[in-house]
Formats: C-alpha cells, sequence, structure tokens
C-alpha cells in the first residue's frame, strides 16, 4: 500500500526524495520503495524520518481503519 | 575499528599461514615405499611380425596389502589426455600386460593398444614380474590368449575389436613405458591430507572474504548501504544460491542416470554458475540495492557493453576455430560466451530498470500536479 502521507509531508516541505533521502541517510531508492509501499521499514528508520520531517509516527506510518 | 582489524587480520593470517603450508602437501611422504620406473623401447613391425615378444619389468612389495598398481605405454609425443586417439593400426601390434608373482602365478592382466591405468590389488610382500607382451596376428593372439587368458568368448570379443587385418604391416613406434608401485592406503591417507588442506584453505578464504565484505561495508560501525539495501541483497544471494542449487542439481541427477554424459559436466557447472550470478545481479538491478550498478549505471553500461563485445569476439574466434564445441562438447572456453550473455543481461536489466524509474518519475509529476 503507498505511504501517501509520507510523500505528503515530503512535499509540504519541498523536499525531493533524494533530499530527504540525504538527510537521513539513505538511498533515494529506498525512500521511493517506502513511498510506494514496496518496503516496510524498521523502526529505526520510521523515526529518522519522521524526525526529519517534524512529524510523529502516527502521523507518518499509522493507517487509519 | 578494532572489529574490522580483528574481522580482516586474523582470517588474512590464518589464510597466509595455511597459503605458505602448501608445499607441505608436497613434502608429504608414504608411508610405504614407493616405486617409479621409466624406460623407452623402439617397436618395429616388419612385414607383420614383431621384432620382440616382450619386454620386461620387477618390482618388489615389501609389505602385504593393497597395492597400486600404475602402467601407462603410451607412444612418444603423445600425453595421457589424447591416449583415446591413439591409431593402434598405426602401431601394427597389441599389447598385453601381465603380472605375475615369484611362483609364475598370475595377479593381473591387460590387453590394449596404448594405455595408462591403475589398479589396485591385495598382493604378498614379494617379488613381481610385469611383462609387455606383443601381438601383431590374431592367430600368435589367440594362442597366447590360451596360455594366460581365461575366457575365450573375452579372447574372440577383443580379437573382434582390434581388427589385427586393419592393422600396419611395417611400423616402427617409440614407447614411453612407466611403472609405479605404490601402497593403495598411503595413496588415500595423501589424497585425504590434501583434501582437508584444500577444506582449512577454502574456510579461511571464506572467513577473509567474509571479513573484508563485513567490515569493508561498516568501515565505523556504519554500513555503506541502508536497510533496505542490505536486505535486498541478502535475498538476492538466496536467490542465486537457490537458482545455481537447481541448476547444479537437477544435471546432477540426469547425470547419474546416464541421461547426461560426465563429459558435460564441466559445461553443467559453468552453466549453473552463470544462471547463479545471473540472477544475482538482475535481482540487484532490479532492487537498486548496489551502488556501484545503480549510481553509475551510464558508465557500468559502457564498460559492461565494452567487456561483452570483446568475450563474444573470443567466443565467436574460439567457434571458429573449433575450440568451443569439441566432439559436440562444449569446452571451458564457453564461459566467454556465458560472461558476453551475463554483460548483455546487466545491460539490459539496467535499461529495463531505467525505463521503469522514468516511467514511475513521470507518474508521480503527474501526481503532484
Amino acid at each position: 500500500m503507498k505511504n501517501l502521507k509520507l510523500k505528503a509531508a515530503r512535499a509540504a516541505l519541498d523536499l525531493s526524495q533524494q533530499d530527504l533521502a540525504d538527510k537521513i541517510g539513505v538511498s533515494r531508492q529506498t525512500i521511493n520503495a517506502i513511498e510506494k509501499g514496496d518496503y516496510n521499514p524498521t523502526i529505526n528508520l520510521c523515526r529518522s524520518i519522521c524526525k526529519a520531517l517534524g512529524k510523529t509516527l502516527d502521523e507518518i506510518f499509522w493507517e487509519e481503519e | 575499528m578494532k572489529n574490522a582489524k580483528i574481522g580482516i587480520i586474523i582470517p588474512a593470517i590464518i589464510f597466509l599461514i595455511l597459503l605458505f603450508c602448501i608445499p607441505l602437501i608436497f613434502l608429504y611422504k608414504s608411508p610405504q615405499d614407493e616405486s617409479v620406473q621409466k624406460w623407452k623401447n623402439r617397436i618395429t613391425v616388419t612385414d607383420g611380425k614383431v621384432d620382440q615378444d616382450k619386454t620386461t619389468a620387477d618390482f618388489t612389495v615389501n609389505k602385504a596389502g593393497e597395492i597400486t598398481l600404475y602402467f601407462s605405454f603410451l607412444p612418444v609425443g603423445v600425453e595421457k589426455d589424447d591416449v583415446s586417439n591413439v591409431d593402434i593400426n598405426k602401431i601394427g601390434c597389441l599389447t598385453t600386460v601381465v603380472v605375475e608373482n615369484e611362483k609364475g602365478e598370475i595377479e593381473y592382466t591387460s590387453t590394449a593398444g596404448s594405455v595408462f591405468l591403475d589398479t589396485t590389488m591385495y598382493l604378498e610382500a614379494g617379488n613381481y614380474t610385469v611383462t609387455y607382451y606383443y601381438h601383431s596376428d590374431a592367430e600368435a593372439f589367440r594362442e597366447f590368449a590360451n596360455e594366460y587368458l581365461c575366457s575365450q568368448r573375452a579372447t574372440e570379443e577383443i580379437i573382434k575389436e582390434t581388427g589385427f587385418e586393419n592393422f600396419e604391416k611395417n611400423a616402427t613406434t617409440d614407447f614411453i613405458y612407466e611403472l609405479k608401485v605404490y601402497s593403495a592406503k598411503a595413496d588415500r591417507t595423501h589424497t585425504g591430507v590434501i583434501l582437508l588442506w584444500a577444506l582449512c584453505i577454502g574456510i579461511s578464504f571464506g572467513a577473509l572474504i567474509g571479513g573484508l565484505f563485513k567490515y569493508s561495508d561498516a568501515p565505523d560501525g556504519k554500513y555503506r548501504y541502508d536497510e533496505r539495501q542490505r536486505t535486498e541483497q541478502g535475498r538476492g544471494y538466496r536467490a542465486a544460491f537457490i537458482a545455481t542449487a537447481i541448476s547444479l542439481l537437477i544435471p546432477l541427477i540426469l547425470g547419474s542416470t546416464g541421461i547426461i554424459g560426465s563429459e558435460f559436466m564441466t559445461f553443467v557447472i559453468i552453466l549453473a554458475l552463470f544462471i547463479g550470478v545471473s540472477v544475482l545481479i538482475v535481482y540487484w538491478i532490479w532492487h537498486e540495492c548496489y551502488f556501484a550498478i545503480n549510481e553509475n549505471s551510464t558508465r557500468i553500461m559502457i564498460f559492461i557493453g565494452i567487456f561483452g563485445v570483446l568475450n563474444f569476439i573470443i567466443s565467436v574466434i574460439n567457434f571458429i576455430g573449433g575450440y568451443l564445441i569439441v566432439n559436440c562438447v562444449p569446452t571451458v572456453r564457453c564461459l566467454n560466451l556465458f560472461v558476453a550473455l551475463l554483460s548483455l543481461e546487466i545491460f539490459i536489466a539496467i535499461l529495463a530498470r531505467r525505463a521503469a524509474n522514468a516511467r514511475l518519475e513521470a507518474q508521480e509529476g503527474e501526481d503532484e500536479e
């Protein structure tokens, strides 16, 4: 399932996938895979992403029923 | 950094120690005596008659047990690998090797035009004589066989297969004879020692490569690849391992049932390795988990393209020269063809990945608008 919240939060800060990837020290392809829903990140990576975007885990990774 | 040093330096030291120990294998002495005799003999056939009846050599077994006898009589200039190509008709005579003990009892016989073979048998301690008898016509061979060979049927089969009537009536051939006698047990021990060394060297080499991979990837405790890339790399290794195992197992099973001949095994092993490497690289490219390929794809494509074309040219030259396939069996030179195919695969995989990425980016652009 696509992670549209992550994509929206990134776009809101006017960050490209590469910018976000550089900020948290992963590859652009990994950010792309998370946004497409092809890869489930570990909790450590989720926390790094949330810190970089100034969001909480719930805001980015919690799926509403 | 401390871990990195331990991870690389210790396997490296073990590897180097083992590497320097390899010469010790050659210093390994058999606990049993080994005797080697080598000599030359010219056999001349004139008007269908051999100039000599036989040649003899003696050997001694010091201790009763399983003894391996190695016989070789090859025309000068013929290597062991080419023994099947020796034309017995040009030699003009057939040879029978007979091993007798001190009492004149026959321990072993073998008949051939030219041969190298080893045989293991139980021999009592004592002196033995090896005699090479020469036969240029069927009747003389039949007489000889009545005395030395038990089965008349086997004799007639040999006569039929040999085709004495096609023998050259006048021929001269220089043979090199070799007779080696050694303890079979010692030979097995020797093989065991070599296998043990090979195993130790293999393990330490694996540890060295593993250490290099592990710590070069994480020089300061931080991995160069992120978690997704490392996970995908692991999945790639798993997929490649399964592909290689299947590619090897199927032909080996077919080989054991006789469907695939043993002469194809070199080709089968190269093919299995090729399939394994292909699966690994294509998996990594498609899942974008290897910097060297994914971050510099244009450079990689140029390099791979040149490399592939060069290997393809070598394959074509080998094919035209008749080295690629000999007697309907692909030789080890098919490796060049496989490398060319692998290069083509990588090229296509990178192109496909780039096309898929371009499509996704275009789609994302539309979504954002």
